[in-house]
């Protein structure tokens, strides 16, 4: 089986992400935070290890500020629901994915806020300049990072640059779903408000962890609010970070996880995503010469992430991913990829592409495979 | 029973970032759960040796939270110490 459907979520997971899950759950998996004794606070020990490794990964200079999440999709809803209020204007790019198009357009319809699109060009990069959409109530800006369909990197740092300089009161999030573990991220450098991440895909951890940078001394509402573990005589929910964004039992398997992914992601970072790199090339390369196959990245390695996407001008997306799969045990996934607006802005829209995911664990013979059986697949 | 101090934080995770801070400067403590007698939370708080207040006193100033330091008396009071 030849797995490349990473954007997705990695497989096959790292021995030591495996095996700190599995350590935590025979020997230490209590509730952090909840007891005195010595395995809750072992417990309480590692969230906090976990918490500072995430920390010091994104350069976020308290690690109180790392909060934990299920995944990047709670993570940005958490940001809208704690950030926006009635009569407030969004901006977003034309290539968000649903975790952020959903509950924003959610908000709109319902009348809480407006909704501005900042265009972007037939590769999925912003092309033009934020500031004429920029409004007096602009509350928060949204970038996607690296798109999870075409694998574009967006330049946030400039654009956070830009926001800034029209108003430094206004917010800028970051969802890093796709480039966390891939590209170095610095929260300083970079300038923004927020980063949502997910333990799942390039930091290698497991499913159903995720987090919220936050980097703002703005004032935010709690948007989970219950046990803590602090101040358990009150009825009112704590004021102080982390305690006040995380209610209800941390999923501590999930944290330890995820730190043993970004342990072992982060020395070698900058050697996977050469590789990555290098595969995505040769899968251009390939497929460009296939008649009739349309390819879809950004033509450039160095704004570029280990995703890219095709389509057939005659054989339907779904009829290619099910013949990879039967015929050639290759995992891909197909379709919209929960981002329809990216597909809008790449006129992919509404049949979708065949997208192509690497990892650390790709192999260049699975590239060499997955390149053969497309041209025996497309020739008709 | 001997005496001994303890540091009360507002959080768990501010507890383990003082035990990091104090451990890493050689300061014996145990984290144990918080007494009734000083807080109604679930969590923990960080017993010392009193002779050892004003070196984590100095270690701690850079953890800027809300720091409350209580005596536990032979008579098994607890008396907090208030800086002057």
């Amino acid at each position: 089986m030849i797995y490349l459907d990473n954007a997705a979520t990695t497989f096959p997971r790292p021995q030591a992400v495996i095996q700190s899950v599995a350590q935590c759950l025979n020997e230490y998996c209590a509730n952090s935070g909840r007891s005195g004794h010595r395995l809750a606070i072992e417990a309480a020990r590692k969230v906090f290890e976990a918490r500072e490794t995430i920390a010091e990964f994104f350069n976020v200079t308290d690690s109180r500020n790392v909060i934990f999440t299920a995944n990047a999709t709670m993570a940005i809803n958490c940001v809208f629901e704690s950030l926006l209020e009635h009569g407030d204007h969004v901006i977003v790019s034309s290539m968000e994915h649903n975790a952020v198009m959903r509950p924003l357009r959610y908000l709109e319809k319902e009348g809480t806020i407006s909704l501005s699109l900042i265009p972007c060009n037939e590769y999925g990069f912003i092309h033009s300049d934020i500031h004429p959409l920029m409004q007096t109530n602009t509350k928060l800006v949204v970038i996607n990072h690296a798109s999870n369909v075409n694998g574009v990197v967006q330049d946030v740092a400039s654009i956070v640059k830009r926001v800034k300089s029209y108003d430094p009161d206004v917010a800028v999030l970051i969802d890093a779903s796709q480039s966390a573990g891939v590209i170095p991220i610095d929260v300083q450098t970079i300038g923004c408000d927020f980063i949502a991440f997910t333990g799942h895909k390039s930091l290698y951890g497991p499913q159903g962890i995720g987090g919220l940078i936050i980097n703002t001394a703005r004032s935010l509402k709690p948007f989970i609010m219950g046990g803590t573990g602090s101040k358990s005589e009150s009825q009112y929910q704590p004021e102080f970070l982390p305690d006040k964004f995380e209610s209800g039992t941390l999923n501590l398997p999930g944290i330890v996880g995820l730190q043993a992914g970004i342990e072992y992601i982060q020395p070698r970072m900058h050697e996977v995503r050469a590789k990555e790199l290098q595969f995505i090339q040769k899968i251009a390369e390939s497929l460009s010469n296939i008649k009739g196959l349309r390819l879809y990245w950004s033509n450039t390695l160095d704004r570029q992430i280990g995703v890219i996407s095709f389509s057939h001008e005659k054989i339907p997306c779904s009829e290619i991913g099910q013949r990879l799969n039967d015929e050639f045990s290759i995992c891909v996934r197909v379709g919209l990829h929960c981002a329809p607006l990216a597909h809008e802005t790449l006129g992919s829209f509404p049949d979708g592409t065949v997208r192509v995911s690497v990892s650390a664990f790709t192999k260049d013979s699975d590239i060499d495979t997955l390149c053969r059986a497309v041209e025996r697949i497309t020739k008709v | 029973m001997m005496s001994y101090c303890v540091l009360l934080l507002p959080s768990v995770h501010d507890v383990m970032k003082a035990e990091k801070i104090l451990l890493a400067a050689g300061v014996n403590l145990n984290v144990i759960a918080t007494p009734r007698e000083l807080s109604h939370n679930c969590g923990v708080v960080i017993r010392f040796d009193c002779s050892n207040l004003n070196t984590l006193l100095s270690l701690l100033e850079r953890l800027h939270v809300e720091k409350k330091i209580f005596t536990k008396t032979d008579e098994n009071m607890y008396v907090e110490f208030t800086q002057e």
